[in-house]
């Protein structure tokens, strides 16, 4: 029981450095910090790492404490000592949420970056035609060079 | 053979390039904070060379110069940067409308409060209890009146405050309908002067940008796709042209401003009496307000209320008022019937508690306690007329019909979507729709707005006026401009020496 709070505890507050760092990032993609964003790519790694060796903990604890596979309302409902763990899931639901949110958005701002450069790189690279069906001689060499500039100009 | 005077020419056209492109820095910079401006760029081309070929051509070893032109003053703009922000445009426009209305809304139902109605219910619900464990004292009944007024009245300031918004929300919206034609008119007058410049070949840079901003504007209140019609005569292979502007729906798109006729299919909304959404007109086509697309205009009909396909008045507020006419006519209705059965204080059949309502509709602003209850207190049904407790002097101690109507939160039956619940249930659906609806719309709104805005930065990044950028340019062509200057001192020297000097050398 002890454990499971002391767990549920700590994924709250990883949780929550979790989520200042999803909000960090959506600054560095606006502002186009690639450095400053490949550093929070770690530093979130390692939190995900952190949370889920902790989960991996709390299924310990809750197999030892024969509650398996039961939400904790399930157990609060026929245990009442274990009632003082509702509010730490509650916390734990609404932080994971905000972390989704903010990830969306991020998903959202990265697609948005990825449109643009990829519209321009088409204006650049001229695409290969592969919407034929019908046999045509293929001509390797015209494939070879995809590099922005030809060189050969 | 070239001309005498031919250095003169080409340092006077290198001068006037030169010129030109100090000129365009120094627009640009005085336009560094003008909305919607684009900085603009001088392109330089070498003038054609001197001798064209031909039959006749001089013999002289190769073409020579002829110096430089500035060939078209054009615009330093992204067109997907301005699709993209205009996508974010119609969403940010869509969101904002909606979380501005349902804000409003968690203003007036104030839940959890206690000026909200359910704690108005609470002490109505405990003055009731007062009196079913003293049904003798006049003064448990006094105060369950009073509770009982408070309800009404807290259910018709609500009705009417959201009644009020609700009507703001239906100006909103057709100042909104209003905005987006004159943003049409706006466009077409625009339009035209494009059209009466590019034939001449020039580029009219500053009627581009004017037409681009005002695309932006009307991108909030609704999508629109463009095409562009070039100009016929001589207009320049840059030129934009003329554009048309239609409206994306789900049935394809609707001409709202067409270019090349300078044509205008004005919106117009067509309400029913109470101001709600039937039709939406664009020129003759009709779209009804479910299937019309996103954005500002959208978000204004849905927050003050339309008619859907079946005929039903949907709706923000809409929905809000209806919810509160059912609760308040149930729980009339209920309370009347229960009150009714019971006995007053003198032994007499109960009456109605409160005025009947015969209909939904209005049923929020219509709850007023009956007359007779009001003229004596002794007139509430607090006794049960099962109870044989009668001991000739009336039935003091018999309180049993209010313990059943202090039941009123659980007993009153509303039927909603997942079959009927109690007045408490209903309630607590009601408002934690409402919160969970404000909730996503703030949501999506800044999520919007931080799109909108990270697009609006790569675009300043792209058009905007950098005052660093032009310092160097400026440097950069007065340089220019001084050689070139200096040429014609050169050539005058040169001159000099032909007029003053040529066969004066065997002296």
């Amino acid at each position: 029981m002890q454990e499971i709070q002391t767990i549920l505890e700590k994924q709250v507050t990883l949780h929550k450095s979790l989520y200042v760092i999803v909000k960090e990032k959506t600054n560095f993609i606006i502002k186009q910090d690639v450095k400053a964003l490949t550093a929070s790519l770690q530093k979130e790694q390692s939190h995900i790492a952190a949370i889920s060796a902790l989960e991996t903990k709390r299924i310990e604890a809750m197999e030892k404490s024969g509650h398996t596979a039961r939400s904790i309302e399930e157990i609060a409902g026929s245990f009442s000592e274990y009632s003082i763990l509702i509010p730490f899931q509650k916390q734990l639901i609404d932080i994971i949420q905000d972390i989704k949110y903010a990830n969306d958005l991020n998903n959202q701002l990265l697609t948005q970056s990825l449109q643009l450069i990829h519209t321009e790189l088409d204006l650049l690279v001229p695409s290969k035609r592969e919407d034929s069906f019908n046999y045509t001689k293929t001509n390797n060499r015209s494939f070879q060079s995809n590099s922005i500039f030809n060189s050969k100009a | 053979m070239s001309s005498t005077f031919h250095g003169l020419q080409v340092a006077k056209r290198g001068m006037d390039a030169q010129q030109a492109a100090l000129y365009t820095i120094g627009h640009n910079v005085s336009n560094a904070n003008t909305p919607g401006y684009t900085r603009q760029r001088v392109s330089l081309e070498t003038f054609p060379a001197y001798p064209a070929p031909g039959m006749n051509q001089t013999g002289t070893a190769g073409q020579i110069g002829m110096g430089v032109e500035a060939s078209t003053v054009e615009r330093i703009r992204d067109t997907f940067l301005d699709t993209q922000y205009r996508d974010e445009t119609i969403k940010v426009g869509y969101w904002d409308a909606r979380a501005g209305a349902l804000e409003k809304m968690e203003e007036i139902m104030n839940e959890p409060t206690e000026d909200g109605l359910s704690a108005v219910f609470n002490q109505f619900f405990e003055a009731i209890q007062d009196v079913a464990s003293h049904p003798s004292e006049a003064g448990a009944r006094s105060v369950m009146i009073e509770r009982a007024e408070a309800v009404g009245d807290t259910f018709s300031y609500l009705s009417t405050s959201l009644k009020t918004i609700q009507g703001d929300l239906q100006n909103e919206r057709d100042v909104a309908v209003t905005q987006v034609n004159s943003l049409l008119e706006q466009i077409n007058n625009v339009n035209q002067q494009i059209q009466n410049v590019e034939p001449n070949g020039y580029l009219p840079n500053d009627l581009y940008d004017e037409r681009d901003r005002l695309l932006d504007e009307i991108s909030k209140f609704m999508p629109v796709s463009l095409e562009y019609t070039k100009s016929s005569g001589n207009a320049s292979a840059t030129s934009e042209g003329v554009v048309t502007v239609q409206l994306q729906t789900s049935q394809g798109p609707i001409t709202l401003l067409d270019g090349k006729t300078h044509q205008i299919n004005a919106i117009s909304l067509t309400t029913n009496q109470d101001s709600y959404v039937t039709g939406i007109h664009i020129g003759d086509e009709i779209r009804n307000p479910e299937s019309f697309p996103q954005g500002k205009l959208k978000g204004l009909i849905e927050a003050s209320g339309y008619i859907d396909n079946s005929g039903n008045r949907t709706g923000v507020y809409a929905s809000m008022i209806d919810d509160l006419d059912e609760m308040a006519y149930e729980f009339v209705n209920w309370f009347n019937d229960k009150h009714e059965q019971g006995v007053t204080l003198d032994g007499e059949n109960g009456v109605s508690f409160f005025n009947e309502i015969s209909q939904k509709e209005g049923a929020a602003t219509g709850i007023v306690i009956a007359d007779k209850i009001k003229q004596n207190t002794n007139n509430i049904a607090a006794a049960s007329s099962a109870s044989s407790e009668d001991d000739g002097t009336g039935r003091k101690g018999d309180g049993q019909n209010a313990q059943l109507l202090s039941q009123f939160r659980q007993k009153v039956l509303i039927n909603s979507g997942n079959g009927a619940v109690s007045l408490d249930g209903f309630y607590q659906s009601v408002i934690g729709q409402m919160s969970v609806d404000a909730q996503q719309a703030n949501r999506l709104k800044s999520n919007s707005e931080t799109l909108q805005g990270a697009v609006e930065q790569r675009r300043q990044s792209t058009s905007a006026v950098s005052l660093d950028e032009e310092m160097t340019n400026m440097i950069q062509f007065q340089h220019a401009y001084n050689a070139s200057a200096r040429m014609v001192t050169m050539i005058d020297e040169m001159l000099d020496k032909i007029v003053n000097g040529l066969g004066t050398g065997g002296r």
